[in-house]
């Protein structure tokens, strides 16, 4: 594996831990008291440290290092957590981030300031004195869960033997702690069983310990000799062995509903909870695969089912009979695979949303707005390409929201709202796609002023601005270079925005749509595709050749009689059920050389009606074949570059390479 | 599998012979004699059916469907503005890797892999009467009494700023 291979693992995986980082940093800011997140964020930083030191990235191990020691000191309860504490945490992030986003220059970086910043929170923030940690009952600092009291229990039975709390401390200057802690236990072993460690056996291994260690321990030997054994191992600078009474800690589950957390927390019980915490985090096993081995591993499959369907073919053609069931189970076997494949390539919607507490956190303090910020469905899947390109829609959409949608507090207050606006990003699954719902409750949009600002942009004369519909002046944001906001800020208000977002959004087959009520709030909605790869299509044809038209574009077809068709400024139109339809023949958008009479019943011309920019449009074509699940393949080559209106192309069931219409840009 | 042996094929020829020999791809177009470096071809195949492309330039006489990959192929004929024969039996696609860019040509027939000495390729002197533009000839070949004329495929390939302003000429 090469330097940049291990430099983009590096990457990636310290990303994880600085998201983690920034998200319990978060919750910690809503609710200081739950100190377990700062051992979460404890153990985060740790792991970076380490990494980062592995690789040689010494200023991030610095910051981390520094972070480590604050986080430390509000662990152990020295510094009491504050807002100021919270920000120059945040800032650290911030500092990584950027660390690991130029990891080329990671070593240029100029960390003095944070670490400034650091010293002086640790430094100022007023010192507990530390007391210290008194364990005159032993058996109050090691957490016996249910099960492990039962395994006590069974083990009292079988034998007469009982149960102790033993406590060993390792010297200060032991080095290979894992080492002697290992024979520790493996000499207890020998005498009787340990249940349960603190810090537990992952960590033991991982070499995660301090000087201190608990044991579990049922054994028939009685203390003197368990003492005995264990002083013989090397670096050992105390044993203390204590009875536990089961009864007692039976009895003490039962008068607390919680299993037993002492009432002080004392360093031993938090580094079991932690232990229980990472026990849940090994269950799940994954490997890391980029993306570019996943979209081969789709485009084998792509042909995969491509043959399947030609042998099908064949064995009709050739009408052997013996082939049937052999093709029967490959057919569910490509079919199984290809599930498979695409499901490989969905991510949770999480990962973009799980940024953008952070985000407008920032944002509303930076417009002094109280803001609270929900998210919702962040479970649900999309293909990684789709999810890669819906980051940036997202950052507009919740910037304008931050900005232009939710009021100041004072302004709430006189308008009889709360004083904190909610803003709520939800997504859910409907049918084939993903929909992604933006509410605030801010002042929502106003077509009034929607129509004087197209006016003065001179986009409209009074007279046709007020023949807008109250949606058509709403849905007049999505213009290119329209902006309601009075003031450019930094957040938002070029103008820029929500076309943007609007064409990012149409361009992965999706659909944006808007409402909103004066004064109570602003909705937008996403319509996503779960993929991009795979779509189904109409495959229609237009002489002799073959073209497929996505089925999200299609909102119905009709037969029509060529005696129908007008003529509106030179425009063909047919008026269908009151509705005027214009119409495109495709045979002339796509210059189709075949003589278009000769494929046509000038009484029934078929028509598929698909939908641009929330307009019906007919198209003319000559013959429906059927849908069709289709693989989409770029055309991506120089030759091809002036060609529009075509998403890419893909491969028939003979063989035979289909385009794909992309209506947007063909009518 | 077949484009790594070829690959070491082509490697232990080249440690055989002297590094100025090179081996070349005769092709046929238009009763005329081309020669392509063997490098530069990935695979010859047999016509497969093409898609044609509305909009894309005149030569680009579709695209195909090679093993699952979607590839562009262009007519020779067009390009070079001669007259090739009608597709038959004998046509084929050769498939050429050029700036990273997968295409096929569209040519007569494939004769042979010649093996010709540097010394024996001209610079394209005046007195070739072929009608080819001469950016596109890289050199002649002289192969006893043939002429071989050696193509520079990355500026036949590359769409060349005639043929970008006659495209805006008909989108316009």
């Amino acid at each position: 594996m090469s330097m940049s291979e291990y430099c983009d693992m590096f990457k990636a995986e310290a990303n994880e831990h600085l998201q983690q980082l920034n998200h319990t940093l978060l919750e910690l800011e809503q609710d200081n008291s739950n100190l377990e997140n700062i051992n979460i964020m404890f153990r985060a930083a740790h792991t970076l440290k380490g990494m980062a030191a592995t690789m040689g990235y010494n200023k991030i191990a610095e910051v981390t290092h520094e972070m480590e020691n604050l986080m430390d000191s509000i662990r152990n309860q020295e510094i009491d957590i504050n807002s100021t504490i919270i920000n120059v945490l945040f800032e650290c992030l911030d500092q990584l981030e950027f660390g690991i986003e130029n990891i080329e220059t990671e070593c240029d970086m100029d960390i003095s300031a944070i670490l400034l910043r650091l010293n002086e929170v640790s430094s100022s923030a007023e010192k507990h004195e530390h007391v210290a940690e008194n364990v005159t009952c032993v058996s109050e600092s090691i957490d016996l869960k249910e099960d492990d009291i039962k395994k006590c229990q069974s083990l009292c039975e079988d034998k007469d033997s009982s149960i102790f709390n033993v406590q060993v401390t390792l010297d200060e200057t032991c080095l290979l702690k894992t080492a002697r802690t290992g024979l520790v236990l493996r000499e207890l072993d020998k005498m009787g069983t340990v249940v349960k460690t603190v810090p537990s056996q992952e960590d033991i291994d991982s070499g995660n310990i301090d000087n201190e260690i608990n044991i579990v321990f049922v054994t028939a030997n009685n203390e003197n000799v368990v003492i005995e054994k264990i002083s013989k191992v090397s670096e050992i600078s105390n044993v203390k062995i204590d009875p536990l009474d089961l009864d007692n800690i039976l009895a003490a589950e039962k008068t607390e509903s919680m299993p037993s957390i002492p009432s002080t927390p004392t360093s031993t019980s938090k580094s079991m909870k932690n232990s229980m915490n990472e026990d849940n985090v090994k269950s799940v096993q994954s490997v890391r695969v980029s993306i570019e081995r996943l979209d081969n591993l789709m485009n084998m499959v792509g042909e995969l089912l491509i043959n399947k369907s030609r042998l099908n073919q064949l064995a009709i053609e050739l009408e052997t009979k013996k082939l049937d069931e052999t093709l029967a189970s490959l057919d569910r076997l490509t079919n199984d695979i290809q599930v498979e494949v695409m499901d490989a390539r969905m991510v949770q919607i999480d990962q973009v949303f799980n940024r953008f507490p952070r985000m407008v956190r920032d944002l509303s303090i930076e417009q002094k707005k109280k803001i609270s910020f929900l998210t919702e469905g962040n479970e649900i899947e999309l293909d990684r390409t789709v999810l890669d390109e819906i980051g940036d829609p997202l950052v507009h959409l919740l910037r304008n929201a931050v900005d232009h949608g939710i009021e100041t507090p004072e302004e709430r207050i006189a308008k009889n709202k709360t004083e904190t606006g909610s803003l709520n990003l939800k997504a859910s699954r409907l049918r084939n796609n993903v929909l992604i719902e933006l509410q605030d409750d801010g002042r929502g949009i106003d077509p009034v002023k929607m129509r004087d600002v197209a006016i003065k942009k001179g986009l409209f004369e009074r007279a046709q601005a007020n023949d807008l519909s109250d949606r058509e002046a709403m849905y007049l944001i999505f213009e290119p270079g329209f902006s309601a906001a009075e003031e450019v800020t930094d957040i938002s208000g070029r103008g820029v925005g929500m076309d943007a977002v609007k064409n990012k959004i149409e361009d992965l087959g999706g659909s944006v749509e808007l409402e909103s009520v004066v004064e109570q709030g602003t909705t937008i909605r996403l319509k996503l595709p779960l993929t991009v790869a795979i779509i189904q299509s109409l495959l229609v044809n237009v002489g002799e050749e073959t073209y497929a038209v996505p089925i999200n574009n299609i909102v119905r077809d009709e037969v029509i009689e060529q005696d129908d068709i007008r003529s509106i400024k030179g425009e063909k139109v047919v008026n269908l059920r009151g509705e005027v339809l214009p119409l495109v023949d495709l045979h002339d958008v796509l210059s189709v050389p075949h003589n278009k009479e000769n494929y046509r019943d000038n009484n029934n011309l078929l028509v598929v009606v698909v939908e641009k920019a929330g307009q019906h449009i007919g198209l003319i074509v000559d013959k429906l074949l059927g849908q069709q699940e289709v693989i989409i393949k770029t055309l991506d080559n120089k030759l091809l570059k002036n060609v529009k209106g075509f998403s890419g192309a893909t491969i028939l069931g003979n063989g035979n390479v289909a385009l794909i219409l992309d209506v947007p840009t063909l009518v | 599998m077949e484009e790594k042996t070829l690959k070491i094929d082509r490697k232990m020829d080249e440690d055989d012979d002297n590094e100025n020999v090179l081996q070349l791809v005769i092709f046929q177009l238009g009763g005329e004699e081309f020669a392509v470096d063997i490098m530069q071809v990935q695979e010859i195949i047999r016509m497969p059916e093409t898609t044609r492309i509305p909009q894309a330039p005149e030569y680009v006489k579709g695209v195909i469907n090679l093993r699952g990959k979607i590839i562009v192929v262009v007519s020779l004929d067009v390009k070079f503005n001669i007259e090739a024969k009608e597709v038959d039996e004998n046509s084929r696609v050769i498939v050429v890797e050029v700036d990273d860019t997968i295409l096929g040509m569209v040519v007569d027939s494939v004769s042979e892999v010649i093996r010709l000495p540097h010394s024996n390729v001209e610079n394209a002197p005046d007195i070739i009467t072929s009608k080819i533009k001469a950016e596109y000839i890289e050199g002649v070949g002289k192969l006893d009494e043939r002429l071989l004329i050696l193509l520079d495929l990355k500026k036949v390939l590359q769409e060349s700023e005639m043929d970008q302003i006659s495209n805006i000429k008909k989108n316009t």
